[in-house]
């Protein structure tokens, strides 16, 4: 429970052009523990999330006010170097996205682009990754198949050693399994559970039942604020706003 | 509406369990008509109807059950109906009480002949509801009132109603203690009658076990309005 923080959110301020979007956020993650992130469609959750690692910066017209320190330096000074930022604070999409290559050349490609070319060393970077998201056994006879021969959830698992293989600290999940079926869904949530171990989780999830079985601590956005944030058990035994109550039971969202 | 289903169901659960505190309050008010009448018919009554005491119980735990398999209800929603579970098995309880004493009413009935005069006039005055000194009857009548009252609380949440059955509990402790009392002195006048004495004080444990279970319903329905555990 005590671990310390690895990520502080400081009066966190977004807009999308005149319109804001994440309104004086508060928030501490803390190191090795998985952060669940819910609320009702346009509320801010994937948002904020984005900014965890600078995502945001690539759309125009997007003004942040606030800061984000992770292991209390801020991420949005002007001396931070926003590709070293996004190694050490990955991130998988909703979709599955593995590049038009293959399986082996998918998980390469980070550690490669950081300039590691000896083919052992990637070798064995990408048999670690593979294990570490528990698809190594699954695709080990065929790391020359396309990627995009793989299954969903296969695909999904691809892009989770994807971001392992450049070493991240902090792994942040966007709706990782809402295009994914249950079984494929189940192998994610336990593949997170296996994850927390070595990285700083934090996952976006429209699904409420994901948030509770896969996390630590949960919050609850709504209309750009975090409204209430605590350990997940508290959250969804006896929240503390009216509105999150009503959210996780259902009453409106 | 996607509450229609679980709001359903919950409806349902705290409708039977009104259902249920009526009938195991009434078997607890029949056992004790029963006593003071020393009634074998309604005594038997008393014993078959628990049978559906039962059932209901099982009704509510297995809709409590499901409606958490298929709803997953969380919150309030979630101390509700768990808590409906908790609420049922006590009332199934105070329903096994009622049993017990109308069980102990055929004892009664078989034992009394063979005692003396004096010793069956004292004992029926502790029992017989138009007596001076008509203790068990009382007891009986409290606790009743708070088994009727307890289910009602829990749907309502009825905190005033609460804290009125848990100060019913010391009405009762006392009443258990002063027929403790009695059929002791009773019982060293007579000591053909001690067996019988030791039944009836019987019957007034079990109704002070009764009236605990009542006060279980009331704690766990604290836990359902204001999640977190009271120890009282």
């Amino acid at each position: 429970m005590d671990s310390k923080n690895k990520i502080e959110v400081k009066d966190l301020n977004l807009w999308y052009a005149d319109k804001q979007a994440l309104k004086d956020n508060n928030l501490h993650i803390k190191e090795r523990k998985v952060t669940a992130l819910i609320g009702p469609s346009g509320c801010g959750k994937s948002t904020f999330v984005r900014c965890i690692n600078r995502m945001n910066d690539l759309i125009d017209g997007v003004r942040i006010t606030g800061s984000i320190l992770l292991d209390n330096k801020n991420i949005y000074d002007k001396d931070v170097d926003v590709v070293a930022l996004r190694k050490r604070v990955g991130m998988v999409f909703q979709r599955p996205n593995p590049f038009p290559m293959s399986i082996f050349d998918n998980i390469a490609y980070g550690p490669r682009i950081h300039g590691i070319k000896d083919k052992d060393s990637l070798r064995k970077i990408v048999e670690e990754s593979l294990v570490g998201a528990a698809l190594w056994d699954e695709v080990s006879d065929r790391l020359g198949t396309n990627a995009l021969d793989l299954s969903g959830g296969q695909q999904q698992r691809l892009c989770i050693a994807r971001s392992l293989a450049v070493k991240p600290e902090v792994i942040l999940f966007d709706e990782p399994c809402s295009a994914l079926d249950p079984i494929a869904t189940g192998k994610i949530e336990d593949l997170i559970h296996e994850l927390r171990k070595k990285y700083t989780i934090v996952i976006v999830t429209h699904n409420m039942q994901q948030a509770a079985r896969v996390s630590d601590f949960t919050g609850f956005f709504l209309l750009g604020k975090l409204l209430e944030f605590g350990k997940t058990r508290d959250i969804f035994e006896n929240p503390k706003k009216k509105e999150t109550e009503d959210y996780i039971t259902g009453r409106f969202g | 509406m996607p509450r229609a289903k679980l709001d359903f169901q919950i409806d349902t659960i705290k409708g039977d369990i009104l259902k249920m505190t009526r009938a195991v309050e009434q078997q607890i008010r029949d056992a004790m008509k029963a006593l003071e009448h020393l009634d074998s018919d309604l005594a038997r009554k008393v014993i078959e109807k628990d049978d559906e005491t039962n059932a209901l119980y099982g009704e509510i735990k297995e809709r409590c059950i499901q409606t958490i398999a298929l709803q997953q209800p969380v919150a309030k929603d979630l101390r509700i109906i768990s808590i409906s579970m908790d609420v049922a098995s006590n009332l199934e309880r105070i329903g096994d009480y009622a049993v017990d004493i109308a069980k102990n009413v055929d004892y009664i009935l078989r034992e009394s002949p063979h005692l003396s005069e004096e010793f069956n006039k004292d004992v029926l005055k502790l029992i017989d509801g138009n007596g001076s000194e008509n203790l068990m009857m009382e007891m009986g009548d409290v606790v009743a009132s708070m088994v009727r009252d307890s289910g009602p609380a829990f749907i309502r949440e009825d905190a005033r109603k609460i804290e009125e059955i848990m100060k019913l509990e010391d009405q009762v402790d006392d009443l258990f203690r002063r027929i403790f009392r009695k059929l002791e002195d009773i019982s060293r006048k007579d000591i053909e009658g001690v067996s019988f004495a030791l039944n009836l004080i019987l019957t007034a444990r079990y109704l002070e076990r009764a009236a605990d279970h009542s006060v279980n319903i009331t704690k766990r329905t604290l836990y359902a309005m204001r999640g977190k555990e009271e120890y009282i």
